[in-house]
């Protein structure tokens, strides 16, 4: 019996009707969606055992602490710290984003690589370890042959202090150059500044968990000054315990919208109005007239040992800054000038900071002078809630390097561009130095840790510079834009792959001192600096190798925190925070050089509260008290070029280019590092459509300055400096004050992969700049630019 | 006698065959079906609950409730996380010395020889394990939830026999999940683990706010 067609479709369709009443489709359903989700291509972590680890974020020197979510030895998350005494809790979009920069292979120098396109084209060959320390030493040992040691220079953008940076120092020493270059951002600013006032070569703090009055002159607060790990979290315990806080800045940046208070002044003339304020509060009496009286050199007039008599600040408070003089340069009422003054003098712990943004872009040492005046003049030194200017770590020093022949003789040389006040060169001089003579200063130069090319003011001066400097070497785990004129990378380890330390979190108001073991081992043929440091001087022999009489980088570091154990001061994460003044911490250590090793590995944290015992009252300057009179400059008046007296004290300067046209005002984010650590993709992300678009990066005006100039939302423009010519686009915004354009930093690199490069323009590029005499840094905000539509 | 006409005789025969065919798929689809999608995998070693939840016969599992019992090997971490099934360590906390097994049974021995002796980890299969995009944790619903063990792995922890792992084929996920009902009815909190049975219980429990998106796909 056969079976025609139409009996066939009947057995199908019963067959299909019947499939329909059997889980069958609507199993396979889900599990074919299921499947999709386990495609080989689709994302996953591995597989594996999750653990935990502590550890501390070293990407930008904040010192927050974290906490890493492993599988097996692959980082997968990471998280704040609320153990941590810095953070407490607090973490910045860059530090949960840690982690895309060490996996993406396109971020990093993966092995030794050497140059193979033309400079600044970021084209790399890979080669071995052994070829690259044999390339390196080989032209080192030439230099010291020929007795030329001092045409090696280092650029070290390492933290202040960190063993690798004290490390960098001693081979140079060792080796036989004087040549020791940084960066001069506000830190070695506010360094200055403490050594000019407070005769101390360290680092300032601000102890602002303890004060009730925040006086902020330009510190972007909500941008990422002082680590942003620590303030998110304060800014929220200001606002429980109602402290206020008062930002004067010319753009509403976040922290403007946020603060209680907003004082927009024209860009650059904060230090006036600090200096207008201090002279409103000297005028009513309310200064703090015992500390003035007790701490304080040259505050009223006085007479010299030869019998010289010399206004003192007070007086020149009286003649250049009275109310409508300031209220003239910085564009405020009077009367604004006069309620702040009577704020201050209401609060019971006020204190004053200032930075322009992050403090990646440094101010000028004397305006820095005039706003810490304010602190001074209050009596906010050495106080809870004020001013810390002994924060500063008790490392153990290492025995000093061992000078051979050639290293004395290249010793004897000058450093190229002078040596600062601090012991180093400003890049930004050295830079000035190469461009400005005809005979080559320099065959080699190492960089650590650095990104002029990015974020330097006027960075196109140094992009010529580098063109005179035959050999580059960097060491850059990152493939940062400055990295990309390199001859040849050794590139060190990335953070959380190696032994990092931090020496002194900026701006934290108490000495602390923060470390972490490997959390995990290197992910590409990359090795720690230290070790590669150490390698390198054994090989060269001679003074470099008695100098670099050590196992490894690890042995160096266990070294110096003898100092620290030896100190008072805790390791262990007590319950009260270590902002706390005159708290009785259990110190943790055993005295034991092993065990208290692995308790700091532990704990993470080596800190010491401030007591009230009046120690830090006391200041190692020449008159033994805080110098509104510098005998510091003074002294160094002639190679400084100071002109008058007046350069000796604390004063406002103004700044500008000598061109028409409106101000060009760079601006920075806490969601985008403009710096030397690379932005993580995720951060291209929070990116808005009015900051970047694709390729193309917006500037931010003022609209009634927008129609005055016939410019629209989304415009493309032309914007030129003195230095140079960028393309933008742009942006409408209330918050710009009239007349001037505010530009986002940390774009437009020529390194680093796909979601970055290429992304916007460089801005600090063509940044104009004029150098400030103490410190030699690039004062950059006198930038006039002209707008031409295309 | 009437004979069935022509016409009608066809039909008849086409709704039989419409029969064969109902009930052909019914048969792949409730019975052939799961055979397919599931491939059997024994677990390399049996392992009874039953005896290690007695404490009348196996002492050093300490606890007052069954509850506390189940903890003392799946255990929580110092830092709160789960620690699944027992690593080979927790095993060797009581059968330390692979000379001298603590009962008499053949499986002990042959644990003790295979696994202890060599310091290898069991390759256990994992009953519930959930996938990658589910974020689940233990600690909010033993400790804050206060929920039994057994709410969602049913009469697991007095099993003498470990059952027979079972793989779908096309997931990679274990049966347990969809549940043994290949109907995905269920009578029992325990009988299956889909996302709709989290949201159930959370309803129930009055935790819908926990049914948002993220609390479980982070
Ligand atoms: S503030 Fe700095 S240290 Fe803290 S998490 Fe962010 S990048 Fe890391």
């Amino acid at each position: 019996m056969g079976i025609n067609r139409r009996e066939f479709i009947k057995l199908v369709v019963g067959g299909v009707a019947g499939i329909h009443v059997t889980p069958l489709p609507w199993k396979l359903t889900d599990d074919i969606a299921i499947w999709t989700q386990n495609w080989p291509w689709v994302p996953v972590p591995e597989r594996g055992e999750f653990k935990e680890a502590k550890s501390i974020c070293t990407l930008c020197e904040g010192g927050c602490g974290i906490r890493l979510r492993l599988v097996d030895k692959r980082g997968v998350k990471i998280e704040s710290r609320e153990d941590f005494p810095v953070n407490h809790g607090g973490i910045c979009p860059l530090g949960m984003g840690g982690l895309q920069l060490l996996y993406n292979k396109d971020m990093r120098f993966t092995t030794p690589m050497k140059r193979v396109g033309p400079r600044g084209e970021g084209q790399f060959m890979d080669i071995s370890w052994d070829e690259a320390l044999d390339t390196l030493i080989q032209r080192l040992k030439g230099l010291r042959d020929e007795n030329k040691s001092h045409l090696l220079a280092a650029l070290d953008g390492l933290p202040w202090d960190s063993t690798e940076s004290v490390l960098v120092k001693r081979f140079l020493t060792a080796f036989g150059s004087p040549n020791y270059v940084r960066v001069v951002d506000q830190e070695s600013v506010d360094r200055t500044v403490n050594l000019i006032m407070h005769g101390i070569n360290g680092p300032m703090g601000f102890d602002l968990e303890n004060a009730d009055y925040v006086l902020s002159f330009g510190a972007g607060l909500l941008e990422g000054w002082g680590g942003s790990g620590r303030i998110l979290n304060l800014w929220g315990q200001w606002k429980t315990k109602k402290a206020k806080v008062v930002q004067v800045e010319s753009r509403a940046s976040n922290t403007a919208s946020k603060a209680d208070r907003w004082i927009a002044i024209r860009p650059g003339t904060e230090a006036a109005l600090a200096l207008g304020i201090a002279r409103e509060l000297v005028e009513r009496g309310r200064y703090n007239v015992d500390f003035t009286n007790e701490h304080v050199f040259g505050f009223g007039d006085f007479v010299d040992q030869e019998g010289r008599t010399h206004k003192g600040f007070r007086s020149l408070l009286m003649e250049a800054y009275k109310p409508e003089k300031v209220s003239q340069i910085t564009g405020l009422q009077v009367g604004d000038i006069k309620s702040i003054a009577s704020e201050l003098e209401a609060a019971k712990a006020p204190i004053i900071i200032w930075g322009r943004g992050k403090g990646e872009l440094p101010m000028g040492v004397h305006e820095t002078m005039a706003i810490h005046s304010l602190n001074v003049i209050l009596g906010r030194i050495g106080r809870p809630g004020g001013i810390m200017v002994k924060t500063g770590v008790p490392l153990s020093d290492l025995p000093p390097p061992v000078l051979d022949e050639r290293a004395s003789v290249g010793l004897k040389n000058a450093p190229i561009g002078g040596k600062g006040l601090l012991g180093c060169t400003s890049l930004y001089r050295f830079a000035k130095a190469l461009l400005e003579s005809k005979e080559p200063l320099v065959d080699t130069l190492m960089i650590f840790r650095s990104d002029p090319i990015q974020s330097m003011p006027s960075s196109i001066l140094l992009e010529k510079a580098l063109k005179k400097v035959p050999f580059i070497v960097s060491f850059s785990p990152f493939r940062d834009d400055t990295s990309c004129y390199a001859d040849l990378v050794l590139p060190d380890h990335a953070y959380l792959e190696k032994l990092q330390e931090l020496p002194a979190p900026k701006g934290l108001g108490y000495s602390a001192y923060c470390i972490s073991a490997p959390v995990f081992p290197a992910i590409y043929k990359t090795k720690a600096l230290g070790d590669t440091l150490i390698q390198v001087a054994h090989r060269l022999g001679g003074g470099p190798k008695e100098s670099f009489a050590f196992k490894g980088y690890e042995d160096v570091v266990k070294v110096r925190v003898k100092g620290l154990f030896e100190a008072k001061g805790s390791i262990k994460l007590g319950k009260e925070p270590a902002w706390k003044w005159g708290i009785n911490v259990d110190s943790g250590l055993s005295g034991d050089e092993k065990k208290d090793w692995e308790g700091l590995l532990k704990s993470n944290i080596w800190y010491m509260p401030n007591n009230t015992n009046g120690e830090h009252l006391i200041f190692p300057t020449e008159s033994k008290k805080v110098e509104l009179f510098s005998l510091l400059l003074k002294r160094n008046r002639e190679p400084l070029k100071l002109k008058g007296e007046e350069d000796l004290f604390p004063q406002y300067k103004p700044l500008e280019d000598g061109k028409e046209g409106l101000l060009l005002i760079p601006y920075e984010m806490a969601n985008w590092s403009s710096g030397w650590t690379p932005n993580p993709p995720y951060l291209t992300k929070t990116i808005f459509d009015n900051i970047l678009l694709k390729q193309d990066l917006f500037f931010e005006i003022n609209p009634r300055t927008a129609k005055e100039l016939g410019l629209k939302e989304n415009d493309y423009v032309e914007v030129n400096t003195k230095l140079g010519q960028i393309r933008m686009r742009v942006h409408l915004f209330e918050g710009a004050m009239p007349g001037v354009i505010y530009a986002p930093l940390g774009f437009g690199h020529i390194g680093y992969d796909e979601f970055i490069k290429g992304k916007g323009v460089n801005i600090s590029k063509v940044l104009w700049s004029q150098e400030d005499l103490v410190s030699g840094a690039p004062l950059w905000w006198g930038t006039k630019v002209k707008i031409t539509r295309v | 006698m009437q004979t069935i006409p022509e016409y009608l005789k066809s039909s008849w025969r086409g709704w039989v065959l419409f029969g064969v065919g109902f009930l052909g798929a019914l048969i792949v689809g409730w019975v052939i079906f799961p055979m397919v999608l599931y491939s059997q995998h024994p677990q390399p070693m049996n392992f009874n609950h039953a005896l290690h939840m007695d404490p009348e016969r196996v002492s050093g599992i300490e606890g007052d409730t069954e509850r506390e019992r189940c903890l003392y090997c799946h255990e929580f971490r110092d830092d709160g996380t789960f620690a699944g099934i027992p690593k080979l360590s927790k095993c060797t906390e009581c059968h330390e010395d692979p000379d001298s097994p603590l009962g008499q049974t053949p499986e002990e021995k042959e644990f003790l020889k295979r696994y202890v002796a060599n310091h290898q980890e069991i390759p256990w299969y994992s009953y519930y394990k959930q996938p990658d995009c589910v974020y689940f944790s233990h600690i909010a619903h033993v400790k804050m939830g206060n929920l039994e063990c057994k709410t969602c792995h049913g009469d697991h922890g007095s099993r003498k026999v470990l059952p027979v792992y079972q793989k779908n084929r096309i997931t990679g996920y274990s049966r347990n999940i969809w549940g043994y009902r290949i109907s995905g009815l269920k009578k029992n909190t325990w009988d299956r683990m889909k996302m709709d049975d989290c949201a159930e219980c959370h309803k129930d429990m009055g935790h819908e706010n926990n049914n948002s998106c993220f609390v479980c796909h982070k």
